[in-house]
């Protein structure tokens, strides 16, 4: 398959989008994304070296 | 146990240093009004853009930064409390790349990266703009924090963590997009098996896009595809195998400061590469961002990979001075400690004590607003209403609070017009007539605002360029574009298009604007004010009046005329501004001051926005 299909299939499909959602799901995301964000921040506070003592 | 409480220190030290701003609110200005209506038509109208804001250049920004505005206003939080937050996210960013830089690479390396990241993050007004790139800085930390242990460590965990802050970075604003080459080249340089490392990191990366705004994200994809530029693509592939065969065994011999060094490098790299293409073929025609780090928010995502560099850089220095200097181990050490404590004095000491007073605050601009739309000066009413030097920026920030359009009030004259002078309490003058009312703002500043019949026609105004091959001016009304949309329909953000009448063309050559002038009284002085840039006390290449026609005048100061005329008779005023040898100007129309006779001069002379 050419660039250019993919890109024009691709463009249509986006066309299709939604481009607003209501704010219960923003708010479901952002709890989501928060929740990721702060395991991944716990778990860079907390690695060490595998020579380093805990 | 002891790194964990230094960085909870470091974070504290962060955050207050960040959060040293007096008592002044957060500054308004266009783009925080933005992004302010963004999360009003999310939180009041249930309308949340999954598209975010689209840049100047094409690609969207996610809708990341509207969300945490909207969380935040969902809460009751102002201005200050949205600082606040953003403050508390850059300090954790900074203690974040603290604690791992003390247990990956050393600790006189983290204490140089921290303190030059807060510097920089202190000495800039990014954090008090309200604006999408003010956060950039603690996704972008954090995910340099996460490639720093992968590269130490080739957990694969932490390249999970970096794949989902970068994604988070590149919605927050596109300046981090710079960043996604090295969630690319680190893993093909460190992991066993490259080629899985890689596109699993870039899938999470794509993923936590798609839902975190699965609309800027598939927008962008599309932008990627119309403007071809994934013929780079066997390029890019290419480049890493490359990188893999040749730079792997380099790599593997590197230590852990070196790491970081490599790391901070991938970064940087692409980072100046990108400004160098945008500096060459300008910022409309290249998809790497036009970066400029001294001018602050797009430099927000490499301030950590910088700072750690140069702290790297600067402890290689004094290692090697030592061992030139057949220093003992302890000494070394002292040297290093010193060379640390003494950056760190400097860096700090560097640190502005104050941060400047913004023209406007946003708490100020929404008390203006309301006390304005009490009395029946909606937003729409108020474009070319509203007398004030700094018109078109206090307009701006207006946008962000003023309600739903409402029919015109009983009476309403459109001659009317709304005077604002702005000034420190102490300056307000002892008589004020008996029309003008006082508005108490933060900061012990005051606002003192009166109506008043105005000479200025608005609503016939014209624009008027030099016509093509003639020696004179094509002229065309002036038409403020209308929401028509039902009121259900409608949306703030698409007051957009109302901020500078007129804006449906950009100016290319020398303009005039043509104002009819409806005398009512026998004396009046109109000036004319050109908006200037927030931080800025002269505008750039200013409106002036060039004539007054039909009504006897006389100059009395370079903006401003002293008009005689006689209750019925219609003249008219040119203003002008040649854009001749002008290299940067404000798109904006000029602003108008009348002041009628009696008007007391100490608000002219206390007025802070002229």
């Amino acid at each position: 398959m050419q660039i250019d299909q993919i890109a024009r299939w691709l463009e249509a499909w986006v066309g299709q989008l939604p481009t607003h959602s209501g704010r219960v799901y923003a708010l479901f995301v952002l709890t989501l994304l928060c929740t990721v964000a702060c395991a991944g921040i716990v778990f860079l506070w907390s690695a060490r070296p595998p020579d380093e003592p805990s | 146990m002891r790194e964990l409480l230094l960085a909870l220190v470091v974070t504290g030290i962060s955050f207050a240093l960040l959060n040293r701003y007096d008592a002044d609110p957060p500054a308004m200005g266009t783009d925080a009004a933005v992004w302010f209506s963004l999360a009003r038509d999310c939180l009041e109208l249930d309308s949340c853009r999954i598209t975010g804001a689209r840049s100047s250049f094409g690609p969207h920004t996610g809708s990341t930064w509207i969300d945490l505005l909207m969380l935040v206003q969902l809460f009751g939080g102002d201005s200050v409390a949205t600082r606040t937050l953003v403050v508390a996210l850059l300090s954790i960013g900074i203690g974040t790349v603290f604690i791992v830089s003390q247990r990956w690479l050393s600790r006189s390396v983290a204490l140089m990266a921290a303190a030059g990241a807060l510097v920089v993050l202190a000495s800039s007004d990014e954090p008090g703009r309200l604006w999408n790139p003010s956060s950039t800085f603690f996704p972008a930390a954090v995910y340099f924090a996460a490639m720093l242990v992968f590269a130490c460590s080739e957990q694969l965990l932490s390249l999970c963590v970096a794949a989902v802050f970068l994604s988070l970075a590149v919605n927050t604003h596109l300046s981090a997009a710079a960043l996604v080459p090295s969630l690319a080249a680190i893993p093909v340089l460190r992991s066993a098996r490259p080629w899985k490392a890689t596109l699993g990191a870039l899938t999470i990366f794509l993923i936590v896009g798609f839902v975190a705004a699965f609309g800027a994200t598939a927008l962008n994809l599309g932008f990627l595809l119309r403007a071809g530029h994934w013929s780079l693509l066997p390029g890019a592939v290419f480049l890493l195998a490359v990188l893999r065969f040749l730079g792997r065994p380099l790599f593997l011999k590197a230590d852990g400061e070196a790491f970081g060094a490599i790391v901070a490098l991938s970064i940087l790299l692409p980072w100046g590469l990108g400004t160098y293409v945008a500096s060459t073929q300008g910022q409309q025609q290249s998809f790497v961002l036009s970066f400029d780090l001294l001018s602050g928010g797009y430099g927000m995502p490499v301030i950590a990979p910088a700072a750690t560099l140069l702290a790297i850089l600067l402890v290689k220095g004094a290692d090697l001075a030592a061992r030139a200097l057949r220093l003992s181990h302890t000494s070394a050490g002292l040297a290093r400690g010193l060379v640390a404590s003494v950056v760190c004095l400097q860096f700090l000491s560097g640190l502005p004590r104050h941060a400047e007073k913004p023209r406007w605050t946003i708490e100020d601009v929404r008390t203006i607003e309301g006390h304005l739309a009490g009395r029946g000066w909606d937003y729409e009413r108020l474009v070319n209403h509203l007398q004030n030097a700094d018109c078109w920026n206090l307009l701006g920030g207006i946008v962000a609070f003023a309600g739903i359009p409402t029919a015109a009030p009983a009476g309403f004259n459109s001659f009317n017009q709304v005077r604002i002078w702005v000034m420190d309490d102490e300056a307000l003058p002892l008589q004020l007539a008996n029309d003008m009312w006082i508005i108490r703002l933060r900061r012990d500043r005051v606002a003192v605002i009166s109506e008043i019949r105005s000479w200025l026609d608005p609503a016939n105004m014209q624009y008027c360029q030099p016509a093509e091959g003639a020696d004179e001016l094509d002229c065309s009304a002036v038409v403020v574009p209308r929401n028509n949309r039902p009121a259900t329909e409608f949306l703030f953000t698409e007051r957009e298009g109302l901020w500078y009448p007129p804006s449906q063309r950009v100016p290319t050559s020398d303009e005039t604007l043509i104002i009819p002038l409806a005398a009512t009284e026998q004396i009046k002085e109109i000036s004319v004010y050109s908006t200037r840039a927030p931080n800025s006390e002269a505008a750039q290449c200013p409106w002036r009046i060039a004539a007054v026609e039909g009504l006897a005048f006389e100059p009395i100061a370079p903006n401003t005329v002293r008009v005689k005329g006689r209750d019925g008779v219609v003249g008219r005023m040119l203003v002008e501004r040649p854009l001749t040898g002008c290299s940067r100007w404000d798109p904006q129309p000029p602003c108008f001051i009348e002041k009628n006779p009696g008007d007391p001069e100490g608000l002219w002379k206390a007025d802070f926005s002229r």
